[in-house]
């Protein structure tokens, strides 16, 4: 029980900050054309924009809900404002942005990573972008790093008009719908040709409004021979309500061009993560996706790599550690079409305390991609009875000239390890703790060392919690 | 007009883009009685569902009657790999349960042996049931093709596989019920008070034509070729405490057939299953196998193997159900894909409160050697209990480097390797085989 409330008092506080919502818009909750044609006035959206939207709540309405998932029932659409904005403008520095928002991304530590080991920072806080700045000898190479709104209505218009939503679309599923209707908010980073960037950008998205959804749409395009890592995290105060997130990430990579995109999801367990990640890559590039997956009440997650080019390779690697009240269902998707591509999965999995993970991917290859090579490896750690771990894995393969290799594992932490780590003078809980973290640490050593660590604080929060 | 059937489906669905969550058959026609020889060992009792629900039996003692009856339902409540729309098809037909039966501590060292044989044009079903009493052991091969091919499948002398001429075994009667030895007067060797009917008895009706039966598979925008012909055995299975039954299943079809082959076995406290499946030939074939390792100790050990070419399609749902504590699984499934064929493998292996201790293990490996090929596996491991083991691994596509290396270092052409390594992958299972006869029979399947 000490462990428990000493959880409560120093950890936990800094993700459940809640905010009063005041000099705020909300808009109704619901989803009707109207709602729609509201947020396309309230973003001053160019009319493709307002079409596009009103299509995709038409096609949003025809899709019914996934089959084959974690239950959404708890959803209802109708209660969930789609968009709620701060009545602030998007600020150049935190010194401009409204007190309460900036003293919630301190305690998150945004600024101080800013500072330290960031070339540039988006913050969105609900529906809108509060904060965006790019470090200027960043900027001075040519890349582009700024919010949708104003790539959208600005310099990279028809860039992003050229993109938006063409990796993803809203006839995808269900929430690609409903985000191409009320998408808000999001990131735009355009990294020119050549161009290295060496120390990683980073959006953190907030949301703090009870009842609402996060729609934030991310569009990077990392043309020829460029390089860069860019950083997603995001985190929800709990409320007793159900807050919805369903944003859209589409990355664009180009010939022999590398990106790496982490994230560190950390919602809050009333959250409905319905998100939707997806790449393409071209001849010789290469997408690393880093993913931790700690929050939510329900997630539907699997960032999907398309080998578009001879030589185009993707490696995924994630952790979801699903607790007391949790349904993760999280994994990848591979989609080999060119040849000689390559692919890597490895992912670790840990249920506790009646939680759920599911572990789901699947990988393709198409018959024009000869000499292509896939390999799959899952773990899956139960450290109870009460919860539960479920492996789901497809491969299709449509080549002779293939080379596929898939293994999974599942077990409980050996007691021998346990007892080693206690004959060292380690407590039982802290060893359980030790050896989960170095269960996950597949993602934490691909991870900068502030993220691993916070990670790894992720991790011995969670396994003490379990305790009392 | 037949019905709709819904089979094999995936114990946890998945995106349905993949087409992987089930398959489907359109208006299937209620099909007939198959053609069955069986060989049985004198230990063995043989009876049909059907005769216990006869007149006759009133004149049986009617506590045999009353225990047959149980069993017969025990048996028929068991689930299926292909799913409860086979009972649905069985409903719709003719086909009662034949079942064979071997009594508690008795160990059978022969094989019963059942011969389904098929002619184009067929619309049959069989359902078979086998039971296992406390401590007992069998073998049951059972073979699926024309009639031509298992009779040519001999020994010789000193033990070589020599191919026979076709006999039109069971072309004159669609069941025939053999022992094996002298004394197996069916009329003799049944449970007292209980007799075993004549063959006259065992209602098998010749089969009809399907004639306009259609059965599509579950992608509507890849529907399969119709196919005029359908076989379709379902195999229900009990084991009592301690008892182990080696099954044997062989299949090869010509390619106008849809061939149904369903499996279910449940097992008691340490009893113990082993099967081997070998699919040799047949134009879309659905094997489903579910296995409940329901108490304590019980083992499945499964090993398929399948060489598929030309347009055949081979769709599979194989299910280890652990609820007991200490079970066991282990599922190896070995095969090679040419031409444009198709195959579906959904293994699972389901861990359930209370199967403290269990182990389960899958093994998929698959050569592939044409470009048409479409390869599709599926290997779940769902878990609810902490204290277990689940594996899996797969490996897909072409051969190892290193061996094709080492084998091409030795002068052997790299077509000749690829052959030789298809051929070894149902060579290794058939060793495994305990029949002579049996082993011969696939040989010559494989030509």
């Amino acid at each position: 029980m000490k462990e428990k409330t000493m959880v409560e008092d120093i950890n936990r506080s800094v993700y459940d900050i809640k905010n009063e919502e005041k000099d705020v818009y909300r808009m109704q909750a619901g989803l009707t054309p109207e709602i729609v044609c509201q947020i396309s006035e309230e973003k001053h959206d160019p009319e493709w924009m307002r079409e596009f939207r009103l299509k995709s709540l038409e096609t949003y309405n025809k899709i019914p809900v996934p089959d084959w998932g974690p239950s959404i029932e708890g959803l209802n659409m109708d209660q969930i404002a789609t968009y709620v904005r701060t009545n602030t403008d998007m600020k150049g520095s935190w010194d401009e942005v409204p007190e309460d928002i900036k003293k919630t991304f301190d305690l998150l530590g945004i600024p101080q990573a800013e500072k330290e080991s960031l070339a540039g920072v988006g913050a969105q806080y609900d529906s809108e972008l509060v904060y965006h700045n790019v470090r200027a000898d960043v900027a001075a190479k040519g890349v582009v790093y700024t919010d949708m709104e104003s790539a959208l209505n600005g310099e990279y218009a028809e860039m992003v008009k050229s993109h938006f939503m063409k990796l993803v679309p809203p006839t995808d599923h269900k929430f690609a719908a409903l985000h191409g209707a009320v998408w808000s908010g999001g990131s735009f980073v355009y990294v020119p040709p050549g161009v290295k960037v060496d120390i990683p950008l980073q959006s953190y998205f907030r949301l703090n409004a009870a009842g609402a959804g996060q729609f934030e749409h991310t569009l990077i395009i990392v043309d020829e021979g460029a390089d860069l890592h860019f950083i997603e995290g995001c985190s929800a105060p709990k409320y007793n309500v159900a807050n919805l997130h369903a944003g859209c990430v589409e990355l664009f990579v180009g010939k022999n061009a590398r990106l790496r995109y982490s994230t560190i999801e950390n919602w809050s367990k009333n959250m409905y993560n319905l998100n939707t990640k997806r790449a393409r890559v071209e001849a010789g590039g290469r997408i690393e996706w880093v993913s931790g997956s700690f929050g939510s009440h329900v997630s539907y997650l699997y960032p999907m790599s398309i080998l578009n080019g001879e030589g185009a390779r993707s490696e995924f690697t994630g952790v979801t550690f699903a607790g007391a009240g949790q349904n993760l269902d999280t994994g990848a998707k591979v989609v080999h079409l060119a040849p000689n591509t390559s692919s890597y999965m490895n992912t670790r999995s840990i249920s506790k305390g009646g939680g759920i993970s599911t572990f789901r991917s699947s990988v393709t290859v198409m018959p024009k991609a000869k000499h292509s090579r896939s390999s799959v490896s899952c773990q899956s750690l139960m450290l109870d009875r009460i919860s539960r771990s479920d492996t789901i894995p497809a491969m299709d393969i449509r080549t002779q000239d293939a080379d596929i290799g898939h293994e999974a594992k599942i077990g409980r932490i050996s007691d021998e390890a346990v007892f080693y780590l206690m004959s060292r003078g380690i407590p039982e809980d802290e060893a359980r703790a030790l050896i989960v973290s170095g269960f996950a640490d597949n993602v934490s050593k691909e991870l900068p060392v502030e993220y691993a660590v916070e990670m790894n604080n992720l991790i011995r929060l969670e396994m003490k919690g379990s305790i009392g | 007009m037949g019905i709709d059937m819904t089979i094999n489906r995936l114990p946890a669905p998945t995106w349905n883009w993949l087409h992987v969550n089930e398959a489907s058959l359109k208006e299937v026609s209620a099909p007939s009685k198959g053609r069955l020889t069986a060989e049985t060992p004198a230990s063995i009792h043989f009876y049909t569902e059907s005769f216990i629900n006869k007149e006759e039996t009133a004149q049986q003692a009617e506590e045999a009657v009353a225990q047959k009856t149980a069993e017969a339902a025990q048996l028929a409540q068991v689930a299926t790999g292909l799913g409860a729309d086979m009972d649905e098809l069985a409903k719709q037909g003719a086909a009662d349960f034949d079942i064979w039966e071997v009594a508690p501590g008795v160990h059978e060292s022969e094989p019963v042996r059942l011969h389904f044989t098929y002619e184009p044009g067929d619309a049959v079903q069989n359902r078979i049931g086998i039971r296992l009493g406390a401590g007992s052991e069998m073998t049951v091969i059972m073979d699926y093709c024309t009639a031509d091919l298992w009779a040519g499948a001999s020994t010789s002398a000193d033990g070589e596989c020599a191919h026979g001429e076709p006999v039109s075994a069971g072309a004159e009667e669609n069941c025939a019920i053999k022992r094996t030895e002298e004394k197996a007067d069916p009329h003799t060797d049944s449970e007292p008070g209980f007799s075993v009917p004549d063959e006259k008895d065992v209602n098998l009706s010749a089969s009809e034509s399907a004639g306009q039966s259609e059965f599509s598979a579950e992608t509507p925008k890849s529907q399969e070729p119709l196919q005029r012909s359908l076989g379709a055995v379902q195999t229900k299975i009990r084991l009592e405490k301690g008892a182990h039954l080696r099954l044997v299943q062989i299949q090869k079809l010509p390619d106008e057939f849809t061939f149904l082959n369903d499996v279910g076995t449940d097992c008691a406290e340490g009893a113990k299953v082993e099967t081997i499946q070998l699919v040799l030939g047949g134009g879309s074939t659905y094997m489903g196998m579910r296995t409940g390792l329901g108490e304590r100790k019980s083992e499945l050990e499964s090993k398929i193997g399948y060489l598929l070419d030309n347009k055949e399609s081979l769709d599979m749902n194989y299910l280890a159900y652990h609820t007991g504590a200490k079970t066991t699984s282990r599922m190896d499934v070995s095969g090679v894909l040419r031409g444009t064929s198709k195959k579906l493998f959904r293994g699972t292996i389901d861990f359930r409160n209370g199967s403290i201790g269990a182990k389960g293990d899958e093994k998929e490996d698959v050569l592939l050697l044409s470009d048409g090929v479409e390869n599709r596996t599926v290997p779940l491991i769902l878990c609810e209990e902490e204290d277990v083991e689940g594996n899996h691994g797969a490996t897909i596509g072409r051969l190892d480097e290193s061996l094709l290396f080492y084998l091409s270092s030795r002068g052997i052409e790299e077509n000749e390797i690829y052959e030789m390594m298809a051929r070894a992958r149902i060579d290794a299972l058939c060793a495994d085989i305990p029949d002579e006869k049996t082993r011969c029979l696939v040989q010559r399947c494989m030509g």
